[in-house]
């Protein structure tokens, strides 16, 4: 089950508009496990480096209540030992050869990294399999990973904006929806985790048939494949199949809980909220665009408006996901220095949104918006994790990473009528709430 | 024929062979007319140039009664100019996913540019517009200076920034640029006269080095810098020659800020570090990295005090000072201190372990091989930090040099145990029990920083 996809095979002409630059293959393992490995050469001479990625498709909309901030915490176990190999080994091998390692948690999917020299990828695809299958949570370490998860709880809460976002985030979601608890967790759950309830969360998401694996650098596929097979091949699990977004949860006509906070920081700040489909959804590309050009880019209409020629915010910022399994919530971010002459600029906004539900979006702001997606994918294939981080979002929310090579034509698909349509079902008044975020008197 | 062909592929190899470890390629020097000196590096495959003018201003340029100017001039630099308003300047920049960005630090400041080649004569026309011909706004200062008003009071910025600040406060004092910090009644005095006079000074073709890095075409680039570049004329030329001192740090001093209802108390250890271009540069960035790894190993792994805590240094904006930091429970706080103690005891007295300092070896020089992109490559040539390029090219030979004795001779020297400045940022009233055990503390009050010197 090889497979061979050339998105361009030369780089030296690859300043006409085209997606990824490099060569993609892929393989499915007997135990269900998907590899994609692009090939992209060395950029210094001599030593070639490669990006491994494994994605998991667990997150914190995986948590029942009473283990809420479990996938988070799992993300740092991850890296203290399996029956095999300590925390210690685990570091020690990937120091001793200059591996860049981390990990990341969102609501649905937690992805493991490794940035190493190709000579090193065999041993680290060794380990990545080892703790795909022999993790092992002693309440000892969990004890000291809980404090520490624990502390990036309260770095959080230490910082002004971030402890609003979470205060906030309260009041986003109905009771019961995948997203509705921060993906940091509840600290008074964190710090009591036992390792009984981490093994069974483990043994639950931890397995070939829920992950995949991405392999970005200077290597030949086929070598990479043997090693896969060698290493992730050996976990014997029988593969299972997820539907995406399984389990609708439907965000239009539903309402945030508040629409006035306050904060210790003498800015206001009014954030608009509105439903917003997910990846999967047929609206998701013409929505996306939508909060592009009106919103979020730094050319976006209402930076040049409030920003840039109307001096009435200091900023238009879109927070958050904006690719999700699950239908959700925006929050967009508006900045100002606290006056009651603010009013206007929440007036401005609907007037905005309004006139886009009306006539649709500048077709010159399209087009921008098209070339800048086509120049960006040349400027981004300089860099490994981010050919990784496009074919694994690919893979993870369109269940094909191919899907990453024609992401700009479902742009480009995107009419004005679609534009009009989407933006009234998710962004006409009745839609919209804005909190408005405040300094206590 | 066939084996003459042979013999030159195989001397081919083996020049390629023997130059494939060093990451740093030839450079081309070139200077325009108006004296503006230029690097040309090739970096990468990909169509893209990479321009990055570094300016020799920041921080240590501004006087008492200046503070903040550095980083208000070079933030309403980008917002419009004679040529381009800034909504059209971004426009164009969107369209060609172009980036022009600056950045400024104590000693320097960087102006970058991106972009296709295709889009070369527009992103040279772009960056030249705002180096040159910036208009510095009236609305647009203001704006800028509200902001960062709103964003930095002292009483509401987390305990992280606090102890930073006054970190630098008691190491360098408020007689020397980077002990002061701007505040409200100073700051507002700033008018926009001042900063035109600020960047006439400093922006200026000979106070500026160049480095362009990517896979461009030269002769064209050269074509494009002199249209761009070459009218540019300025009445200060040479670089400018303005250095500080750096203050003794002879002693442990032990300093608290008070910050009502914080979670979480901030600690900042600060030290003497190499000056810049001394032979131990080196060898004390290896050393460092390591005790920052220690510290993590010990403070995080072990008793799992805290998220994260660094040593921190760096060679392209050395103040002359190194510096440890982290966030800790407030009942840790103090253990903290004894825990950071025992690992500066250990490493000053034993040095490093062979295996550690392979690791870190290895962490470094991977950083060297594995840069991808234009700009970072260009940020390794920084003319104003490394001003032989020459030795650039031989690091990695000195990295393979290094052992433990040439490490444990700058542990002697910059690691010592009896000497830092600490201060600790957090809530006085729950750190009270904590803070009576530290001898001769002094505690600063928030308005301390606002005089100048």
């Amino acid at each position: 089950m090889k497979r061979l996809l050339i998105f361009l095979s030369c780089i030296f002409i690859a300043e006409q508009a085209s997606a990824f630059v490099y060569p993609v293959f892929d393989t499915l393992l007997a135990n269900g496990l998907k590899v994609i490995v692009c090939e992209k050469p060395a950029t210094v001479a001599g030593e070639g480096f490669a990006e491994l990625e494994v994605w998991y498709r667990v997150g914190s909309k995986d948590e029942k209540d009473g283990t809420r901030g479990m996938a988070h915490l799992f993300e740092h176990m991850m890296f203290r030992g399996t029956k095999n190999y300590s925390g210690e080994t685990f570091t020690h091998r990937m120091d001793s050869v200059g591996a860049e390692w981390n990990a990341y948690t969102t609501f649905d999917r937690t992805v493991y990294h490794e940035f190493l020299p190709v000579a090193a990828l065999d041993m680290a695809m060794m380990l990545e399999a080892d703790r795909m299958q022999n993790l092992d949570v002693t309440q000892e370490i969990l004890d000291t990973e809980r404090e520490v998860v624990g502390q990036e709880y309260r770095n959080g809460i230490s910082n002004w904006y971030r402890k609003m976002q979470l205060d906030r985030y309260a009041m986003l979601y109905p009771q019961g929806h995948p997203y509705a608890v921060d993906v940091i967790g509840n600290l008074d759950e964190v710090t009591s985790f036992t390792s009984e309830q981490c093994m069974k969360f483990y043994n639950e998401h931890y397995s070939p048939g829920k992950a995949f694996v991405i392999i970005v650098g200077d290597v030949k596929h086929s070598d990479v494949f043997k090693t896969a097979a060698k290493t992730f091949g050996a976990i014997y699990v029988v593969p299972e199949q997820i539907a995406v977004g399984s389990g609708y949860h439907p965000m239009l006509n539903t309402h945030v809980k508040g629409l006035e906070m306050n904060m210790d920081f003498p800015l206001q700040i009014y954030c608009f909220s509105f439903p917003q489909p997910p990846a999967s959804d047929k609206d998701f590309f013409a929505f996306d665009m939508i909060m592009s050009v009106l919103f979020s880019d730094d050319n976006s209409i209402l930076n040049e408006r409030l920003v840039k020629e109307e001096h009435s915010a200091f900023g238009v910022v879109s927070v958050g996901e904006a690719w999700s399994l699950f239908p959700s919530r925006t929050q967009v971010d508006v900045f100002m220095p606290p006056s009651p002459g603010n009013l206007r600029v929440k007036k401005a906004i609907r007037e905005e949104i309004d006139d886009v539900i009306a006539n649709g979006l500048p077709q010159e702001k399209m087009n921008d918006f098209i070339s800048n997606l086509e120049a960006s994918q040349i400027m981004g294939a300089y860099y490994a994790e981010n050919i990784a981080h496009e074919l694994g979002m690919a893979e993870y929310y369109f269940r094909d990473y191919k899907k990453a090579d024609t992401m700009i034509d479902s742009y480009k698909a995107v009419t004005q009528e679609d534009i009009k349509r989407v933006a009234g079902d998710y962004m006409r008044a009745e839609q919209v709430d804005v909190i408005n975020i405040k300094p206590a008197e | 024929m066939k084996k003459i062909a042979v013999v030159f592929l195989s001397l081919f190899c083996v020049s390629a062979f023997l130059e494939e470890k060093d990451p740093f390629p030839e450079i081309e020097k070139y200077k325009l007319k108006n004296g503006m000196e230029i690097l040309f590096a090739d970096f990468g495959q990909l169509p893209v140039t990479s321009v990055n003018m570094f300016f020799n201003v920041g921080t240590k340029n501004e006087t008492p009664g200046q503070q903040g100017m550095c980083m208000l001039t070079t933030d309403v630099l980008l917002m419009g100019n004679e040529k381009y308003s800034r909504v059209e300047q971004d426009r164009c920049l969107f369209r060609i996913a172009g980036d022009i960005s600056v950045s400024s630090n104590s000693n320097f400041t960087i102006v970058s540019a991106d972009f296709l080649n295709k889009d070369s004569e527009m992103g040279m026309g772009l960056l030249s517009s705002a180096i040159m011909k910036p208009l510095f706004r009236q609305q647009d200062v203001d704006e800028q200076k509200e902001f960062y008003l709103a964003t930095n009071k002292t009483d509401k910025i987390d305990a992280s920034q606090l102890a930073g600040i006054y970190g630098d406060y008691v190491t360098f004092g408020l007689q020397h640029p980077l002990g002061r910090h701007f505040y409200e009644a100073q700051f507002n005095k700033i008018t926009t006269a001042q900063i035109r006079e600020f960047y006439s000074f400093n922006f200026t073709p000979g106070n500026c080095k160049v480095v362009i890095t990517g896979k461009c075409d030269r002769v064209k680039m050269k074509e494009l810098l002199e249209k761009c570049f070459g009218g540019w004329s300025a009445p200060y030329g040479e670089m400018n020659s303005s250095a500080y001192d750096i203050p003794a740090i002879k002693d442990k001093e032990y300093f608290f800020v008070a910050k009502a209802n914080a979670e979480q108390a901030a600690i900042t250890w600060t030290k003497r570090a190499p000056e810049a271009g001394s032979k131990d540069m080196l060898a004390f960035r290896v050393a460092n990295n390591i005790f920052s790894d220690y510290l993590m190993n010990e403070i995080r792994e072990k008793r799992g005090y805290t998220y994260g805590i660094y040593s921190a240094f760096s060679e392209g904006d050395n103040t002359g000072v190194f510096r440890a930091s982290t966030q800790v429970r407030n009942e840790v706080m103090y253990s903290t201190l004894e825990a950071f103690d025992v690992v500066l005891n250990d490493f000053y007295a034993k040095g490093p372990q062979q295996k550690d300092l392979d690791k870190i070896k290895a962490r470094m020089r991977a950083g060297l091989m594995s840069i991808e992109d234009p700009g970072s490559f260009a940020m390794l040539i920084n003319p104003l930090v490394y001003k032989d390029y020459s030795k650039r090219k031989g690091v990695l030979a000195e990295f393979d040099k290094l052992d433990l004795a040439a490490i444990n001779k700058v542990i002697k020297k910059y690691f010592t145990p009896d000497s830092y400045k600490v201060v600790i940022a957090g809530n006085g009233e729950v750190l009270n029990a904590q803070l009576t055990k530290l001898t001769a503390l002094k505690r600063l009050e928030l308005g301390v920083i606002e005089r100048d010197e």
